[in-house]
């Protein structure tokens, strides 16, 4: 499925993709290479990673093939979520590959790629799970937002997946 | 928090286009056997199977009067899916918004970028 927020061609796209990966698109008015500090920086990271309610805190972003990533989140009741990982394979400013850990779940492996056309910047990240079921459990995170779903749109639902 | 295994079990299920299109067609009010094989090019013993896979996956309930036995959609497993699939969206589509928002502020100098050393 694709769905956007809204009809800007700004807005977020979100599409699982087989049955173990998520893809998801957004465009920046801003040049890649800001785009690129602003995902590989700790500064820059921390202010814009994770809910909108949620602090992010960055112990560390060391952005090399092999180097390691921890970030924690901090929900408004306080509650902290440690997610952590490691680059695989970096190339500045538009490839970035790294895994990510969150508890005792099996990790993903995240592919962010970044295309700059007429001063934009398009990012691409597609998220690959373990196996079905390591999607499910990792992406609970423990975040409760509510359901908020109807029945009238289950089948829009099941017609996009 | 949403069982992990039942959740595996109801994309298992959601993996097929031909079950989605049963189900999505089941999101319009209850049908029999023979009405959900219509639209598809399948024999009855095809579509049967499809029906099973969706009947444990919890995601169908059939009837019990013998000759129909129309199919009915069983919205919660639905509601868990997308419930997940909701909370993954929601934290990459905030996360993206504040993005957007900071990279402006990047570039109309409202945040100091004096302590650059990536360059």
């Amino acid at each position: 499925m694709t769905t956007t927020t809204a009809d800007s061609p700004f807005a977020t796209t979100f599409s699982p993709q087989g049955d173990r990966e998520v893809v998801m698109t957004r465009t920046f008015r801003a040049p890649r290479e800001l785009v690129w500090r602003a995902i590989t920086e700790p500064r820059h990271f921390a202010r814009w990673w994770g809910p909108r309610d949620y602090t992010c805190a960055v112990r560390e972003l060391d952005v090399r093939p092999g180097g390691r990533w921890e970030a924690e989140q901090t929900a408004p009741n306080g509650n902290r979520f440690r997610f952590w990982g490691e680059y695989l394979e970096v190339e500045r400013p538009e490839l970035l590959v790294h895994t990510q850990h969150f508890m005792e779940f099996p990790p993903l492996v995240v592919t962010i790629t970044l295309s700059e056309y007429q001063g934009q910047t398009t990012l691409t990240s597609v998220t690959r799970f373990d196996s079905p079921q390591g999607r499910t459990a990792t992406l609970e995170m423990g975040m409760e937002w509510g359901a908020r779903q109807s029945i009238d749109r289950l089948a829009e639902l099941v017609e996009s997946l | 928090m949403i069982e992990t295994d039942r959740l595996s079990t109801t994309f298992a299920a959601l993996a097929d286009p031909t079950r989605r299109a049963i189900l999505a067609r089941l999101a319009r009010g209850e049908a029999t056997v023979t009405e959900l094989a219509q639209p598809f090019d399948m024999s009855m013993p095809a579509i049967s199977r499809h029906l099973k896979v969706l009947e444990r996956a919890g995601l169908i309930e059939r009837g019990r009067e013998a000759q129909w036995r129309p199919c009915r959609l069983q919205a919660e497993p639905l509601r868990e899916a997308d419930h997940w699939i909701e909370q993954y969206r929601r934290f990459w589509e905030e996360s993206f918004d504040k993005l957007e928002e900071y990279l402006r502020e990047l570039q109309t100098g409202e945040t100091t970028d004096d302590d650059d050393h990536s360059r």
